[in-house]
């Protein structure tokens, strides 16, 4: 992330996150609603189960046997007989019917999409029945195939000795009923394990869709938040400002007899009350509050200013260091609390400067907070303490 | 390179999460068997050390963790949309969401001197993990059948499932590969015991660790430690810090060649050319995954831009119910996410191996992550690089590679009476 706007330093990003809930709140709200409006128009899906008898124990074959099952259930004429049987499948299955074969069992989920919950029900268990009814003509037919080949031998030709002729139709009869055993164990059994019988919606559901929109909708808020950074912020409230520079001394207008308390403290005789944007008038209030208290103290003090942009003759006879340093001697004071305005050249004479207690004064909602950190930071040798006024 | 109070505070906090991976690696969240624990556990700590002002949240990388949960989650509505086949698993995407949230942190104190010292514990913490996975193979090797301790002791609610936890040494063998009984995998406790031996190179450890450390890697029978070290000593190779491989050099040749004596290592030396094979181990980590998931991810060019939904990638890979295969990070992100959001993933994930302390380290677990383990949702193989590389980024100097061996210079000038040795780098 490159550095704030104002390239004085980087906010704190929870602080940014939190600044703009406004923003939040309104990207929640339109994603949850494109979120419930984009999904949920998929369809329905019902799934029908259908149980293998493998052809032995071997795992590998268990898995080949699922596999081809799941991919005979896809295929083109099991889904055209489903569709031309009485089963009730509807038109145009392909592209709906997805089959899998589940890992480590006998089973194969066969899954059909469709517009509405029954034809999605009435299609899986169509495709399910018609895999069922071809698995058993196909044993049918090879037990028959079987048998006619048997026939055939049996008949074409017939031996001289009868008790010869008798165990050679013995033998075969033998020999048939072994075939027809084998190719009924080895085509294994198909049965439908679990028919469908109630669709679910395909896809996410409306409700997980606003809720997913919902929480995209906030994560982009956050994302916006970051990138903008300070840009277009406003102080709005303490809280606010603590979140985003915490590090920051906070007052207000109302502890004017603290902060005077505080200046007599740090044994400093200079006041810098900085106007920022839009708060000229409560800086002058504030310095004029600070100056009644520091001289309830029983201070003599000078209150000068406001000094704006372009009175560059006050800001160099009373704000000069020489000046300042001798207060008493130079103006008759103790103290000298001057209202400069941010950007004018009595700020400037002062910035820098740790000898002075500097006061920067914003008003709530119209000065911009990178206004004000780029006052703080131009008074960070003064510890400067932000003043937040309505 | 002496270290103050906070680097030696920050180093041990640090080396905390090595320890919870090496510790709590089987465990799982009671009643979800699926969940690690160590995905609460490590975000448990991120919070810990914001609080206690060891972290803070580093605003470049929480902004790309906003831009690419921002572009997954909007995904997954477009893939509801217009991606046919698509699974989407909110859960799958939120398990990477928060694994990933503790990297949006940064350590106050980033200094190489606290690295160092966080090195040192992490050694420390491998060697007695080698010295478990020594004893688990010696005692099969003495005749004493295998028995998992972990699984007879902990109750099975908090046991994590889904991972084969350990293999035999070759098919028929009653031996089992080494995990020190509370592995979850030969292959992650070689990860772990490659990041150690790496960190032992670096902070001079003494000639036994070493030595315990390599016995412990060939006792895994499994190259991902080896990977890590490999790459790791190539990349010292190429600055002034390969002096420190110096006098590991006829120690670290003789052991390794006599390891190669032993079934253990002689399955190694074989293996060592096994990414030419079909169906080995390297090969399902590496090569198998693609060929499984690209033919599936190309099937509909909305697929390819969306992806298939979280969790799909998996699904399918399972599905083939063959035994090792698993889902590498490249073809996790681009398959499940697609390019478009699949890119500013992948320029997050990738970020997090950027500017740390030691390129050896970010490297050889670039390599290992990315191309060899399934590193986006598994916090046992990703929280390593949480400790041993993002917390550390952007660091505050040049990298350690070109710090060691100390100098006068790097040592605030003062001289030091002898060569440095792991007790004097880090004696406080």
């Amino acid at each position: 992330m490159r550095a704030d706007t104002i390239e004085v330093r980087q906010l704190p990003p929870v602080g940014l996150l939190l600044a703009r809930p406004l923003l939040l709140l309104i990207c929640a709200i339109i994603g949850a609603g494109i979120g419930f409006v984009a999904t949920g128009n998929g369809g329905y899906t019902a799934q029908a189960v259908l149980e293998f008898t493998p052809p032995g124990t071997d795992s590998l074959l268990v898995k080949q046997t699922g596999q081809t099952l799941a991919r005979n259930a896809v295929a083109n004429d099991v889904l055209q007989a489903a569709q031309v049987g009485e089963l009730g499948a509807s038109d145009n299955l392909s592209g709906r019917v997805t089959a899998e074969w589940q890992t480590d069992t006998k089973l194969v989920a066969v899954t059909v999409t469709a517009e509405n919950k029954d034809a999605a029900i009435a299609d899986v268990n169509a495709i399910a029945q018609t895999m069922v009814q071809m698995s058993e003509s196909s044993i049918s037919s090879r037990l028959g195939q079987a048998r006619d080949q048997s026939n055939e031998v049996l008949n074409s030709e017939q031996l001289d000795s009868t008790d010869a002729e008798t165990a050679r139709k013995t033998q075969l009869g033998s020999s048939l009923g072994s075939r027809q055993d084998a190719i009924a164990s080895q085509s294994g059994e198909l049965t439908v394990a679990d028919a469908a019988t109630e669709a679910s919606v395909a896809g996410l559901s409306k409700p997980v869709g606003a809720v997913i929109g919902l929480v995209a909708g906030l994560l982009l808020g956050g994302l916006i938040c970051l990138l903008l950074g300070a840009r277009g912020l406003r102080a709005r409230s303490a809280r606010e400002l603590r979140h985003l520079v915490p590090d920051a001394e906070l007052s207000s207008p109302a502890q004017a007899a603290q902060l005077a308390g505080q200046i007599i403290e740090s044994g400093r005789n200079s006041v810098a009350v900085v106007i920022t944007k839009h708060a000229d008038g409560q800086a002058a209030a504030l310095a004029g509050d600070v100056a009644d208290f520091l001289r309830a103290h029983g201070k003599t003090v000078a209150q000068v200013g406001p000094i704006t942009k372009g009175d560059r003759k006050s800001a160099l006879s009373l704000l000069r260091r020489d000046v300042r340093g001798d207060l008493e001697g130079r103006v008759g004071y103790d103290m000298l609390v001057a209202v400069v305005a941010e950007g004018s050249e009595a700020s400037a004479l002062l910035e820098g400067q740790s000898n002075l207690f500097a006061l920067i004064v914003l008003r709530r909602r119209r000065t911009p907070i990178s206004a004000a950190l780029r006052v703080m930071k131009s008074y960070e040798h003064a510890e400067p303490v932000l003043v937040l006024a309505r | 390179m002496t270290s103050s109070a906070a680097e030696l505070r920050t180093a041990r906090w640090v080396a905390v999460i090595f320890l919870l991976v090496v510790l709590l690696q089987r465990f799982a969240v009671p009643g979800v068997p699926n969940l690690a624990l160590l995905v609460p556990a490590i975000v448990i700590w991120g919070i810990a050390a914001l609080a206690r002002g060891v972290a803070v949240i580093d605003g470049p990388r929480l902004t790309w963790w906003f831009a690419a949960a921002t572009v997954t989650s909007i995904v997954m509505i477009i893939q509801d949309c217009v991606v046919p086949g698509a699974e989407i698993s909110i859960t799958a995407w939120g398990l990477v969401m928060a694994v990933w949230l503790p990297f949006t942190l940064r350590l106050v104190e980033r200094s190489a001197p606290a690295y160092l010292a966080m090195l040192r514990y992490v050694s420390v913490i491998a060697t007695l993990l080698a010295v478990g996975t020594i004893a688990m193979v010696a005692t099969q090797v003495a005749g004493v059948a295998y028995r998992d301790w972990f699984a007879a002791l902990v109750p099975e609610t908090l046991q994590l499932g889904g991972f084969v936890l350990t293999y035999p040494l070759s098919f028929g063998s009653s031996i089992l590969k080494g995990t020190a009984w509370i592995g979850l995998e030969p292959s992650m406790v070689s990860a772990q015991l490659g990041i150690g031996l790496l960190a032992a190179l670096f902070v001079k450890a003494r000639w036994w660790v070493v030595v315990v450390l390599i016995l412990g890697l060939v006792a895994t029978a499994s190259g991902s430690g080896i990977v890590i070290v490999m790459v790791g000593i190539v990349v010292m190779l190429f600055h002034r810090c390969r002096q420190l491989l110096l006098r590991y050099v006829v120690l670290g040749v003789i052991t390794a060649g006599l390891s190669t004596l032993t079934p253990f290592g002689a399955l190694l030396l074989d293996r060592s050319t096994e990414f030419q094979s079909s169906g080995s181990s390297a090969s399902l980590r590496a090569f198998e995954p693609y060929s499984v998931l690209i033919p599936t991810w190309v099937e509909h060019f909305s697929g390819v831009l969306f992806g298939y939904g979280p969790g799909s990638s998996q699904r399918i890979v399972s599905d083939t119910n063959v035994l090792g295969l698993l889902v590498p990070s490249p073809a996790k992100v681009f398959f499940e996410y697609g390019l478009i959001a699949g890119l500013v993933l992948a320029a997050f994930l990738l970020g997090c191996y950027w500017g740390g302390p030691s390129r050896s380290m970010g490297l050889s677990l670039l390599v290992s992550l990315w191309l060899l383990q399934p590193g986006v949702t598994t916090m046992v193989i990703v929280a390593p690089l949480l400790a041993m590389v993002t917390l550390w980024s952007p660091r505050t100097g040049p990298p350690i590679e070109s710090l060691l061996p100390v100098t006068d210079s790097a040592d605030n000038g003062r001289r030091p009476r002898s060569a440095p040795t792991a007790n004097t780098v880090f004696a406080s």
